[in-house]
């Protein structure tokens, strides 16, 4: 069994934007519009200006720790925190904890999260956002549990 | 999973080429792999856009009313042919005007056309933009503009790019510059990613260049770091260039680019003694201003100064391996007749890049000078290259002709008599030159979209409907790929089996110093810190062999107390590529459109706050 780890290093990111719109465009079959990416896009003030960068879902559990229905959950191969969104509520609590702010809301109020490509992972593959970065800011790695 | 394929794709959008894996099911482009820039993420949006042009249609209104009706290919190349014939019988050749707006990769082949034809008038994007730098290049050194050789140089001089934005995909190359412990100088108004991660950061007003580049020369020559046996031996003008310089102390110019005069000479002596050194130029910021080509020959003189020209680590002509092979960048324009901008420019002409002159392209047409422009049969041609774009899109409607091609309809379309559906590069096959003497193979991922044909076809459809010879385009597409190779050793089944790149069978190993036996391609055969062409035209047109520099703040006639703050609108942003990707939904999402980066230390001098504008 292998661990999962999707990182993000702020001091690389030079805000591209490359995995917030591939993300887009692998959770999403035909080029419709207005889809939500899981990644964010933020200002940040580092050596002495306003500096773009794109963060994403660290796995890092607090939105499964707050989740009072059981709706989030741990993938067991992975580790990644994923969603079943049948379960959702949508009472939006993980929105508040996440740290990242890299919760989105469906059309339907249910829960969206990063799945770190998990369908992509079982075919060998890293994460879109991970595959497609130029700088290694977006990085994936498997760690032996 | 079953039933789908990959195939290996360069992306198109700009000229970088990057390589996609497509994967492909039942046709369609169903995901991509790669390291790419947002851009090329967009590829499939890009590709399946809602404004594409997927048919041939003519103008069914009048021009500008956007009103068209599709039409066959064989009824569209029907009607050029006959209209650009009845041109050429009535008015002459030189009267229509062939343009090739961006991609660049069909560009060989659209000069043959317009030869064919017998029109002086090839000209492209490049007009307002790369071929001026090359230009400024040429000027000293003879030659096509050399890239600093990245593998071996010590310290890089990045003049006006922000690569992470414009050219993501370098940015391995950088941070692996970066871990070797080369010193990086970055010139730039803005602070950047790139910029962040320079030594020093030269922080000049937009449009300073040539006097930031005169006083590191002024450094350079006071403190003794220049290279005394090259400019002995190899050096045109040193003396007058000198003298020239003498007028550029760094407290004069602390005063003309707001950069610290100590700072100026901290990268001067950083550039001249840490070699080899390296500039990387970028191809347009510099030279989109009134005084951009000397400027650019300004900055261009420092290699010659400090020995760094084609030396291991310096700007070199011959750093990698060379294959040989056909077409892009061989093929000669027609100049027995006078071309557009000739008069104009006489220097673009006499440091002949095989292109007519087009940045006047409104006045030609709409003041008949030199002649009348009847014809305009435009690849990508989007008149919002133009300075004052409304006055060229205007006079687009005074030409008896116009077709244009693009894969999406812009605004310029709607001037058009024909538009024409231009493929993708997921829709057809291309032969790439790339570094290191290797050449790779772009495959068709896709059928074309509705009736949409590769660029190159579609100039060999209208050759043939106007039964012009050219013996290479005669041949067929297929034909014209092996052709491109033929120098290299390799043939295109070849190259087929080994898409992401096979090297040529004849390959020039790296050469340097070229010049101690072969001299400069110079009027004076040495590198001309004084150009003799430039020369040539000091009194016609008031042009300098010297890296001359003017300050646009003094020649412009604005008001600058009353309008003291620069607009620039050219800046790269990492998502967009000229105007090719506004139309790409994900894109167009990512920022509010409206956006205008200041220095905060004029919002706040302004009391301006962020809202509706973003600050």
């Amino acid at each position: 069994m292998k661990r999962c780890y999707l990182g993000f290093d702020e001091e690389k990111c030079v805000g591209c934007y490359a995995c917030y719109v591939i993300c887009q465009d692998v959770h999403n079959v035909v080029c419709e519009e207005n889809i939500n990416s899981r990644r964010v896009i933020r200002q940040v003030s580092a050596h002495g200006y306003d500096k773009t960068v794109c963060p994403g879902c660290i796995h890092c559990g607090r939105c499964m720790e707050i989740c009072p229905s059981q709706a989030v959950y741990r993938e067991e191969d992975t580790g990644f925190i994923l969603v079943d969104q049948k379960k959702c509520t949508g009472c939006k609590r993980c929105e508040s904890a996440c740290p990242v702010g890299a919760i989105r809301f469906g059309k339907s109020g249910e829960m969206e999260k990063c799945d770190g490509c998990i369908d992509r992972i079982r075919e060998g593959k890293k994460p879109a956002c991970a595959a497609i970065c130029c700088t290694g800011a977006v990085y994936f790695e498997k760690k032996p549990q | 999973m079953p039933g789908k394929v990959v195939k290996k794709v360069h992306c198109g959008i700009c000229s970088s080429e990057c390589p996609i894996d497509a994967f492909v099911e039942d046709g369609r482009i169903v995901s991509i792999e790669g390291k790419l820039c947002s851009k090329g993420a967009a590829s499939r949006q890009y590709v399946y856009n809602k404004e594409r042009i997927l048919y041939p249609m003519k103008q069914t209104g009048e021009k500008g009313d956007g009103r068209f009706e599709r039409i066959s290919w064989k009824e569209a190349y029907e009607i050029i042919a006959k209209r650009l014939l009845k041109i050429r019988e009535r008015q002459g050749a030189q009267t229509a005007v062939f343009y090739a707006g961006y991609p660049k990769w069909y560009r060989p082949a659209l000069l043959r056309l317009s030869n064919a034809y017998g029109s002086p008038n090839f000209c492209t994007e490049s007009s307002t933009c790369f071929q001026a730098a090359a230009l400024a290049w040429r000027s000293i050194y003879g030659n096509q503009l050399c890239f600093p050789d990245l593998a071996h140089t010590n310290t890089l001089l990045i003049w006006s790019s922000n690569l992470y934005h414009s050219n993501t995909a370098m940015a391995g190359t950088f941070q692996g510059l970066k871990d070797r412990g080369v010193k990086i100088i970055a010139v730039d108004p803005r602070k950047t990613p790139t910029t962040e991660k320079a030594d020093i950061h030269l922080r000049l007003f937009p449009g300073t260049d040539g006097a930031l580049a005169l006083s590191m020369a002024y450094v350079i020559l006071t403190e003794d770091l220049y290279d005394r046996l090259f400019v002995e031996k190899y050096v045109y003008g040193f003396e007058e260039y000198k003298s020239y310089v003498c007028e550029f102390p760094p407290e004069r110019v602390q005063k003309i680019t707001g950069i610290d005069a100590e700072l100026i000479r901290k990268a001067a002596r950083l550039y001249a003694g840490n070699g080899p050194a390296g500039i990387l130029f970028s191809p347009s910021p510099v030279v989109h201003n009134i005084n951009g080509v000397q400027n650019y020959r300004a900055v261009h003189c420092l290699p010659a100064l400090t020995g760094n020209y084609d030396v291991p680590g310096g700007n070199c002509p011959m750093a990698g391996e060379v294959s040989p092979c056909n077409e892009y960048g061989k093929v000669k324009r027609f100049n027995k007749v006078e071309a557009i901008g000739e008069k104009d420019f006489p220097v673009w002409f006499d440091l002949s890049c095989e292109e007519a002159q087009c940045t006047r392209l409104t006045d030609y047409i709409q003041q008949e000078n030199p002649y009348p422009l009847k014809a305009l049969v435009g690849f990508g041609f989007s008149h919002r290259m133009w300075p004052q774009p409304e006055k060229l899109q205007e006079a687009l409607r005074k030409l008896d002709f116009f077709v244009n091609v693009d894969l999406f309809f812009s605004d310029s379309c709607r001037m058009a008599d024909i538009i024409l559906p231009a493929a993708s590069s997921f829709e057809r096959e291309e032969v790439c030159i790339r570094p290191g003497g290797a050449f790779s193979f772009s495959e068709k991922a896709i059928e074309p979209l509705g009736e949409a044909k590769n660029d190159i076809e579609i100039i060999m459809g209208m050759l043939k409907a106007m039964e012009l010879k050219d013996e290479v385009l005669e041949q067929g597409y297929e034909a014209y790929m092996d052709y491109i190779l033929k120098p290299s050793g390799l043939t295109l089944t070849e190259l087929r089996q080994h898409p992401r790149g096979l090297k040529g069978k004849v390959c020039i190993p790296p050469r340097f110093r070229s010049y101690e036996k072969e001299g400069f391609s110079t009027p004076s055969g040495k590198a001309e810190l004084v150009s003799q062409v430039l020369e040539r035209y000091k009194g016609s047109h008031g042009c300098s062999g010297l890296p001359y520099y003017t300050d646009y703040r003094e020649t412009v006639e604005i008001d600058r107390t009353k309008y003291p703050l620069i607009l620039n609108t050219g800046s790269r942003k990492p998502q967009y590529f000229h105007t090719r990707t506004y139309r790409v939904p994900y894109l167009a999402a990512l920022e509010d459109a409206v956006l205008i980066e200041m220095n905060p230390a004029d919002i706040e001098s302004y009391a301006l706050k962020e809202g509706r504008v973003r600050l």
